[in-house]
């Protein structure tokens, strides 16, 4: 088994995607993060009036770019493990030298724990500093010195993390590269949006909407507060879960499809 | 010592492998042979569990690939060199690999040295000519220096010293005790190069052994007999139950009788009092011809 957790990161390390992958959530989460902290804290400087305490209100959100809005990335990751391998092939080496195909999926599992706190420290990194300097700009407080604010940011890398292990079980299900990649914005952008509605217009059903893979990971780092795609308006949350309960329930998404995906997917002959 | 033991792998209705048994013994260079689409790939996917076999088993040793631990320290496996990243070095793809035959980044540069990769061991695959891959392919399969070696069609893409280097390895590698058995679907491909061969065609066995008794299945059989009176010797093939290839040609002087002893037809034409002109065990068929016969003659039935 540590051999086999090795090799991942050896097939990891040896390729550039991940890290291009990286690169482009930093600027992406730092240019939201830091567009929103600037914006609203130069609206509030130029009409204190109308916008009274905008920038204070808009902190938890900005800081929490990194799993509202940066959260595909760390799962595309973490699918990389496998996508790379069929698309490339190199799945026929990596099974010739460990034929028990359990034992790689729970090595990609294991390597990808580390890979995605990674992913997720940079991505928090992006949403906080570029939240910072744009509140820092007008003067107004960053709260970098509070406790919530590093129990927030911990809990934002530890939602990234989550993702990136989610990610690794999706790519046992869809070992296509763009299959991974479609799956994922249709349902985080689309699909969970149209359920999310669908679920709510039912009595019965309204308390579904809390344990969809986007409502998990948002309710990781404090639920609606810092949901900004939620397309009800903050409606489905409900009585939101607490971290630690998300937290699992999400990872569960991703042990399920790996579960899944190990039986339909990856035992299949390998040509 | 390989065991092949009434391996079947059935796509559909397609019968890729088709009971096929043999073995394949150490201290010898074993060609696997058949003409393309006859299922040595397949053959050599279901040894090493890439794929599910849909009857019987291959055990190296008494071993399944699947329960071996560390298997590439065991069987080193080179089937189609289209299995690398493209982004990743030579290095770099056999360090990845190091891991599972139980290696350190020595053995990765002796086996880069070994292949001829060294120069370009830092370049990505990518650029790698079908050659390079070729033999970067080798030195995964070499890398746990296994006694076994699997290899599927080793010499393609490869110029001829590649091709002189590889048959000269995989004898020196044999003379070290090791189990050999490589592919092809050329038999003047490997006719320099193998002890023995194993012919397969539509997933069947169809020949296993040496390469002279390969050899002499045919010349022992065909003779070209030409007598004064070829009618005559019509006639006497016709009386004998012998297989005359083609009897109406006018042109052809003498008589080719198929599947008979050579000894046999002497002694019967002489009999039969006809003066005999020339009677030759026929070598006009090589060993290319062979094993066409052999591999051809299985019909179509699928
Ligand atoms: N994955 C597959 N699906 C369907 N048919 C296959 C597959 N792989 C091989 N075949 C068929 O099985 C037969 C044997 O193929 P193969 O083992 O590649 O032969 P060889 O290596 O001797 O050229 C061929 O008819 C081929 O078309
Ligand atoms: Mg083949």
């Amino acid at each position: 088994m540590i051999a086999a957790i090795r090799s991942e990161y050896r097939k990891f390390f040896s390729t550039r995607l991940w890290w291009i992958l990286m690169l482009v959530m930093f600027a992406y989460i730092l240019l939201f993060s830091g567009g929103v902290a600037g914006i609203f804290s130069w609206l509030e400087t130029s009409d204190p009036e109308t916008f009274q305490g905008t920038a204070e209100s808009m902190r938890p959100m900005a800081y929490g770019f990194a799993p509202s809005l940066g959260y595909v990335f760390p799962a595309i990751v973490g699918a990389l493990a496998w996508t790379n391998e069929y698309r490339h092939r190199t799945i026929v080496p990596t099974f010739l030298g460990e034929p028990r195909r359990g034992v790689v999926s729970i090595a990609k599992a294991v390597a990808g724990v580390p890979m995605g706190f990674v992913i997720g420290l940079v991505g928090t990194i992006a949403a906080v500093g570029g939240g910072a300097v744009g509140f820092a700009i007008f003067g107004f407080p960053t709260q970098l010195g509070d406790v919530e604010t590093w129990k927030n940011a911990g809990l934002s890398v530890l939602a990234l993390t989550i993702w990136a292990i989610l990610g690794v079980g999706l790519g046992m299900l869809i070992t296509s590269q763009i299959g991974v990649i479609i799956t994922l914005l249709v349902w985080t952008q689309l699909l969970e949006g149209i359920v999310m509605l669908v679920c709510i217009a039912f009595e019965a059903t309204r308390g579904v909407p809390k344990y969809l893979p986007g409502q998990l990971g948002a309710a990781i780092v404090g639920g609606s507060e810092t949901a900004m795609l939620d397309p009800t308006g903050g409606l489905g949350a409900g009585d939101t879960l607490v971290w630690w309960q998300a937290a699992l329930l999400l990872a569960g998404y991703g042990v399920v499809f790996g579960i899944v995906g190990y039986f339909v997917r990856i035992r299949r002959d390998v040509n | 010592m390989i065991v092949f033991d009434h391996l079947t792998k059935k796509y559909g209705q397609l019968r890729a492998v088709d009971d096929l048994s043999f073995e394949v013994q150490p201290g010898r260079v074993t060609g696997f042979l058949g003409p393309n689409g006859a299922g040595k790939t397949t053959t050599l996917r279901v040894a090493t569990a890439l794929i599910h076999a849909d009857g019987g088993q291959v055990m190296f040793d008494g071993k399944t690939y699947h329960s071996l631990k560390k298997p590439m320290h065991q069987i080193g496996v080179a089937l189609e060199p289209t299995i690398f990243h493209p982004g990743r070095t030579a290095a770099d793809h056999l360090m990845m690999l190091a891991p599972y035959a139980g290696v350190g980044r020595k053995r990765v540069k002796d086996v880069l040295d070994f292949v001829g990769l060294t120069d370009v061991a830092g370049k990505r695959v990518g650029k790698y000519s079908l050659g390079m891959r070729g033999r970067l392919n080798l030195a995964a399969a070499l890398l746990g220096d296994p006694h076994t070696l699997l290899l599927d069609e080793p010499v393609n893409g490869l110029d001829p010293e590649g091709i002189r280097w590889i048959r000269e390895l995989l004898q020196a590698l044999a003379r070290q005790g090791r189990t050999v058995l490589t592919s092809s679907h050329l038999l003047s491909e490997v006719e320099q190069t193998v002890d023995e061969v194993v012919i397969i065609a539509h997933g069947k066995l169809v020949h296993q052994g040496t390469l002279n008794e390969l050899e002499s299945r045919q010349t022992r059989r065909a003779t070209l007999v030409e007598v004064e009176d070829r009618d005559s010797l019509l006639r006497l093939a016709l009386s004998q139950g012998w297989q005359v290839r083609d009897p109406e040609n006018p042109r052809s002087r003498g008589v080719v009788v198929e599947g008979i002893d050579p000894a046999y037809v002497s002694r019967a034409v002489y009999q039969a009092g006809l003066s005999v002109l020339q009677l030759t065990p026929v070598v006009t068929s090589g060993l290319e011809e062979v094993f066409f016969s052999l591999t051809e003659g299985q019909g179509s039935v699928r």
